[in-house]
């Protein structure tokens, strides 16, 4: 006869303690693997900086006609380390100090592919749109920032010749700062279209209304 | 890591699954020579009474099962107890007696539930065991001799068998094969800690004397089988169940039904343990572990089932956001799957996949030591999907219909 009722207390601890074991390993391994992602999104922005200084000295170095016809590159791969930040800011959180250095050197990045492609167009006469929206991620601060991403990304995938380049504007960092001050931004959302500032929420048809009309 | 509710559930789900399946995996890997079915040292008398009602469609391949039984024919005796049916049943019954005179007895009574059947049958055979066999269930040869074996230990009341789905084809069937296989594998677990507080309905054997001694089965329940259960428990006794002995059940094969079946169980389950709520007093494994480990998993999942509906809804309610700012078509368009591996799993994933390995080898274990012989492999994935939310629903729809006081018929 077995007395199968009584508490082993062994049997619970054993089971406990190797929980305990498998759970903590678990969760520093996937921390790992999260950490691996950031330094992957790291080397991705210090690559990305070489490409765009690269196409730069290529475009003032050459003498002769420095305007081809396609219009310059690198704007898909600058909305694609975008996504993988913000996916990276939702994992680990909006003060994460690794997503925030990220999160300051992809505005820098962003900044100077602007700053590219606005004299490539001025001296090619190229037919291209450059928005710059400010938003902030806190919802408190702004509440229809979510829907002014949407409309943007929706434009820029819509029309070939549209660049976004999206700040938060509670990074600590001065060039945004400035940029900030150069377009007199005091409110989330602003858009500003090829230099022309719009603050607060912009509705699809006003936006595409300047697009096409410009 | 962000300690968001997202993260602290996510912790506390992982933690608890990770913990129950080490541990039951661990109890029934270093029991493994209690696995194997005591040799009966004798035949007692048995009685199988299968109450029927309305079954005129399974009730004969029921009862060819019963006949073919390996067990010695003088200490074997088939009762079967039509409650009132209205369909052919009681003539397909009639004709069994009639060929195995002796052997199987059929009685006819005013319809009065599952529960007033057996008691039917119960007070009318002097056998020492009881085994209740529902109409739509079906016995492997070996099942009975797997069994009594148990009986040997007079602690020990009643004896439940590997209950198992009948030829489990088709989407609903196949995830409760998984769910059954399970169940395979926790009731083997349970009993190594006396614990088992379910002795389903088919072929689950009993002492006739704990009828006689505590009372019949409980007439007015819904789950009179959870009841006796735990009036067992209750009373100091034990449970024992045989894995390898093999029983298979119909199971509800449309949404509905089963959904109808979940809600008498669960209900049943609580209300029975209410009245016996003393058991949780009981300092052993059934009232410091097994019992509260059950109502914690059901929290559980009720929570985060109840989260991933919300997240779901967040996505719904982001997409019309997208419709209204876009217009329908364009919003559609937007619309894409990413399946860049980068976006692909967080912190929780090596613990979260570990839950995962050990869920399948604890199937697999009760795969292999209930001799099942069906490929698991794609229902496991069926089951992992759907079932979380599937029992989460099922509870939540219970709960709703306990708090409302909506009636469950049987």
């Amino acid at each position: 006869m077995v007395d199968r009722k009584k508490v082993i207390l062994r049997r619970y601890l054993v089971a406990l303690v190797l929980t305990i074991l498998i759970f903590l390993i678990g969760v520093m391994l996937g921390g790992g693997i999260a950490n691996i992602k950031i330094g992957k999104l790291a080397k991705l922005e210090r690559e990305m900086k070489t490409r765009i200084m690269d196409l730069e000295l290529q475009f003032l170095l050459a003498e002769e006609q420095p305007c081809s016809s396609e219009l310059p590159g690198l704007a898909e791969e600058l909305y694609q380390i975008g996504g993988k930040l913000n996916y990276m800011e939702r994992q680990k959180g909006m003060d994460d100090p690794g997503v925030l250095e990220l999160k300051k050197y992809y505005s820098l990045l962003q900044i100077r592919h602007w700053l590219f492609l606005k004299m490539v167009k001025e001296r090619c006469k190229k037919d291209l749109h450059l928005i710059l929206y400010f938003y902030s991620n806190e919802p408190k601060k702004c509440d229809r920032c979510g829907d002014q991403g949407i409309i943007l990304s929706y434009l820029r995938k819509k029309y070939p010749n549209v660049r976004v380049y999206s700040f938060d504007v509670g990074l600590d960092s001065g060039a945004i700062k400035t940029l900030m001050k150069n377009f007199n931004i005091e409110v989330v959302p602003t858009v500003v279209v090829d230099g022309k500032v719009l603050h607060g929420f912009q509705k699809k048809e006003e936006l595409e209304r300047l697009l096409q009309g410009s | 890591m962000i300690w968001n509710f997202e993260t602290i559930l996510l912790c506390i789900v992982c933690f608890f699954g990770l913990y129950s399946s080490l541990f039951f995996l661990f109890l029934i890997l270093d029991n493994k020579e209690r696995l194997d079915d005591p040799k009966p040292k004798r035949f007692p008398s048995v009685t199988t009474i299968v109450p029927a009602y309305n079954e005129e469609r399974t009730i004969a391949k029921t009862l060819r099962s019963l006949l073919k039984l390996d067990y010695p024919r003088n200490k074997l005796k088939i009762f079967v107890v039509d409650d009132g049916s209205t369909d052919r049943t009681y003539e397909i019954a009639k004709r069994f007696e009639n060929a195995n005179r002796g052997l199987v007895k059929v009685f006819k009574k005013q319809n009065g539930g599952k529960a007033s059947a057996l008691n039917y049958g119960i007070k009318r055979t002097k056998s020492e065991l009881i085994v209740s066999l529902d109409a739509d269930s079906f016995v492997s040869r070996d099942a009975l001799k797997r069994m009594v074996g148990y009986f040997d230990d007079p602690t020990v009341m009643a004896v439940t068998p590997a209950l198992k789905v009948y030829k489990p084809k088709g989407f609903w069937r196949r995830i409760q094969a998984m769910e059954y296989l399970l169940g395979v594998f926790l009731r083997k677990a349970f009993a190594l800690l006396g614990s088992i507080h379910v002795t389903p309905g088919p072929f689950s054997a009993y002492r006739r004397k704990f009828f006689e001694r505590y009372g019949y089965y409980d007439e007015g329940n819904l789950t009179e089988d959870i009841e006796v259960a735990l009036r067992i428990q209750a009373k100091g006794y034990d449970i024992e169940n045989s894995i390898k002995a093999e029983v298979f059940t119909v199971a509800p094969n449309r949404f509905l039904p089963l959904l109808r079946q979940r809600l008498r169980w669960y209900t049943g389950f609580i209300v029975n343990l209410l009245r016996h709520r003393s058991l949780f007093k009981q300092r052993n494994n059934l009232g410091l572990f097994v019992l509260p480990t059950s109502l914690i998993s059901v929290g559980l999942v009720l929570v985060t089932a109840g989260f991933s509906c919300y997240i779901l809804a967040k996505s719904i309610a982001h997409l019309f956001r997208s419709i209204k700012l876009l217009g329908f078509l364009d919003a559609i368009k937007m619309l894409k799957l990413n399946l860049n591996p980068f976006y692909f799993g967080n912190e929780f994933i090596i613990v979260t996949a570990s839950c995962f390995v050990l869920g399948f080898l604890i199937i697999y274990s009760a795969k292999l030591f209930s001799r099942e012989r069906s490929k698991i492999k794609y229902s496991y994935l069926l089951y992992v999907l759907i079932y979380y939310y599937l029992f989460g629903f099922w509870w939540f729809w219970t709960l709703i219909n306990k708090l409302f006081g909506r009636q469950i018929k049987w």
